[in-house]
């Protein structure tokens, strides 16, 4: 398979994240890889520069939402740090990665207010519009802004749960509603990993 | 008085739950409905303290029911299990006013 073609292949299975359970990439050659994830640079919620490469060490959970997403967002939040609470000891090597993909609205301090709401480790993480898509096309994610005919637009967005091993590799993803023990298994095997 | 402990436990960690899982995004750190997401949305989320809004009931099982099966707006949470909806569900019970007179 090409590196185009590996491309092309996830892009499909990522933007339906909630339609079936995602092959990991790790299945893919070691050639094709580089094609899919990769180091980032975007501001957290101290407004602050964050690159990927901060959270070295650490194991990270990366999804893409928005502060007031009233669905997809909170449930998959809830199955993550379901999962993070099952790892025991190991939970402060993990790192919860919320990527916004509404910049325009989830400014730094609404970020910060919001990434406060949970009882795990979450940085919330903005940029500029250009910023934001550039990441989104690392990780082969999409979002467009849907109007509710009221001011409280929606976005609809790729609900994949990326999971990220402790050099920042995109070790495996899957669809927002998997479960906190598939999550958490995965997880455990990406934190005993010394690689 | 044995009961009154293992009720005031469970509401303990229901609370522990509730803030672990991030019900406090939509319905705030003390449950009156005004966590930061809620602000945009265009249903508020519920004021856990004024149970008459409550369309599915006000109860411990109830409340429980409608975390796993999704109430109004609220989205499904399949994820929490029955066992951890009932002990978010007895703190949200905990937080009504003595008004609503469903505790």
């Amino acid at each position: 398979m090409t590196r185009l073609a590996a491309a092309a292949a996830l892009v499909a299975v990522v933007a339906c994240g909630a339609c079936g359970k995602a092959e990991p990439p790790a299945g893919l050659r070691e050639a094709d890889r580089p094609a899919f994830g990769g180091d980032f640079t975007l501001t957290n919620q101290d407004d602050r520069p964050f690159r990927l490469q901060d959270a070295r060490g650490k194991a990270a959970f990366l999804f893409f939402g928005y502060t007031s997403c009233p669905d997809m967002c909170p449930v998959t939040m809830s199955r993550i740090a379901g999962a993070i609470g099952r790892v025991g000891k190991a939970a402060p090597d993990v790192v919860t990665l919320f990527v916004s993909v509404d910049p325009e609205r989830d400014t730094p301090p609404v970020l910060k207010e919001y990434v406060a709401s949970f009882g795990i480790p979450v940085i919330g993480l903005t940029g500029s519009d250009d910023q934001v898509r550039r990441v989104q096309s690392q990780y082969h994610a999409s979002a467009q802004g849907v109007s509710t005919g009221t001011s409280n637009y929606l976005v609809n967005h790729t609900s994949a749960i990326f999971l990220l091993d402790r050099q920042g590799r995109l070790r495996q993803y899957f669809k927002y509603d998997e479960s906190p023990e598939i999550l958490a298994a995965a997880l455990r095997a990406v934190l005993d990993d010394q690689s | 008085m044995l009961l009154a402990v293992a009720c005031a436990g469970s509401e303990e960690r229901g609370r522990r739950l509730y803030q672990e899982r991030g019900c406090a995004v939509c319905h705030g750190a003390t449950g009156r409905g005004d966590g930061p997401s809620a602000r945009r949305l265009d249903v508020r989320p519920r004021d856990f303290a004024s149970t008459a809004g409550y369309t599915q009931g006000a109860s411990r099982d109830d409340i429980a029911a409608s975390i796993r099966r999704g109430a109004g707006a609220m989205p499904p949470f399949r994820d929490i299990s029955d066992a951890e909806a009932k002990e978010i569900a007895a703190w949200i019970v905990s937080l009504h006013r003595p008004s609503g007179g469903t505790r």
